[in-house]
């Protein structure tokens, strides 16, 4: 009880400089999307999204500034997202070939036209 | 230890805690301190927000999925995309960000008029953004790219239902961030009439570190919202 929780806060420095940072990266991903990388031009927007967005949490909304609970509260958010897109991908990307739904109404619709036709 | 059923706590840990950050009595009486009262209100927001990530996390895993889908035509519904105006707005919406930042840093530090100041550039540029979203919203009406409510449905050939889905998408996903933007735009506003009334005290920052929570939550969504629907492909040359 006696113990006072102190809660810290970032500079305002480095609340700035974060500002900077996420202006810098957001020149960044739009001019390396003017870069053929073929299939890496995601991967690079992607990473270069989830760099600011973890500045933005631990700056920002002070997760790394935050108690034991703020750190496996917000964590916690993220890892079930993780599970989400585990498992949801585990099944689409190991269907054989990437279906879209009018390549299957296409086939289905040769299926009954042609059963018809007999 | 024994007291804990009895109403009459002893103050003085109470007032050793709170005397020196305000001159009224802001702790619930269920709280021990005014640390915990903040704690628990930050914790509580961070619930609300984690259902947040999953409800957006489930129109990003529908976007990829549909990505995956028809690249081509995500491709091609990308070039129609404004990529000044969309980086213009990611510009205003970092910088609202750093506003708000700055905004709860004065909350905690007592400088009302710094605070007044900071919210309202925060609500000014979250209500440019919405402004630029319109603009371009009203540019894809022009251009028939609204797949839904019965208008006309520009593109045609072999892309087009897989635009359609891009587009539903777009709008769905911005839609709903902008949604969230509206409702962050009403408390700045309970913030900016309260503070300037000198009715958030620096024992009540925690007001201003909430909606402050909720407002770098939504420019995290956009972080991703940016690159996913501007800069899926390369564009032809000069062709911004």
């Amino acid at each position: 009880m006696d113990a006072k929780i102190k809660h810290s806060e970032p500079s305002l420095g480095l609340t700035s400089a974060v500002f900077a940072a996420l202006l810098v990266l957001l020149v960044v991903t739009v001019l390396v999307a003017q870069v053929e990388l073929g299939s890496w031009n995601f991967v690079v927007a992607a990473g270069v999204a989830t760099l600011k967005a973890v500045l933005i949490l631990l700056v920002f909304m002070r997760v790394y500034y935050g108690t034991p609970l703020i750190w496996l509260v917000s964590g916690a958010g993220f890892v079930w997202l993780a599970i989400l897109f585990n498992f949801v991908f585990c099944d689409y990307m190991t269907r054989g070939d990437a279906h879209s739904p009018t390549r299957d109404l296409g086939v289905s619709y040769e299926v009954r036209s042609r059963s018809t036709s007999d | 230890m024994s007291q804990s059923l009895s109403p009459a706590v002893d103050p003085t840990p109470f007032e050793s805690s709170v005397g020196s950050r305000s001159h009224e009595s802001v702790v619930a009486h269920h709280f021990v301190d005014a640390e915990q009262q903040h704690a628990t209100a930050e914790l509580g927001m961070w619930m609300f927000l984690v259902t947040e990530i999953m409800f957006f996390g489930a129109f990003f895993l529908a976007y990829l999925i549909y990505r995956e889908w028809y690249p081509a035509a995500f491709a091609q519904g990308s070039h129609h995309m404004d990529v000044m105006l969309g980086t213009l707005n990611t510009a205003v919406l970092l910088t609202s960000s750093f506003t708000m930042a700055l905004a709860v840093h004065a909350a905690e530090h007592s400088q009302r008029r710094q605070l007044v100041g900071l919210l309202s550039a925060t609500f000014v540029l979250g209500a440019v953004f919405l402004g630029i979203k319109g603009l371009e919203y009203y540019h894809k009406y022009a251009e028939q790219l609204i797949p839904f409510a019965g208008w006309t449905f520009g593109p045609t050939g072999n892309e087009r239902v897989g635009m359609m889905a891009f587009f539903n998408l777009y709008f769905l996903m911005t839609g709903m961030h902008a949604f969230h933007m509206v409702l962050g735009l009403a408390m700045l506003a309970i913030l900016i009439v309260l503070a300037n009334s000198d009715r958030i005290p620096s024992s009540r920052s925690i007001l201003v570190h909430n909606v402050g929570l909720y407002w770098h939550f939504v420019d995290l969504v956009w972080v991703y919202l940016f690159p996913f629907f501007y800069l899926v492909a390369i564009r032809p040359a000069g062709h911004l």
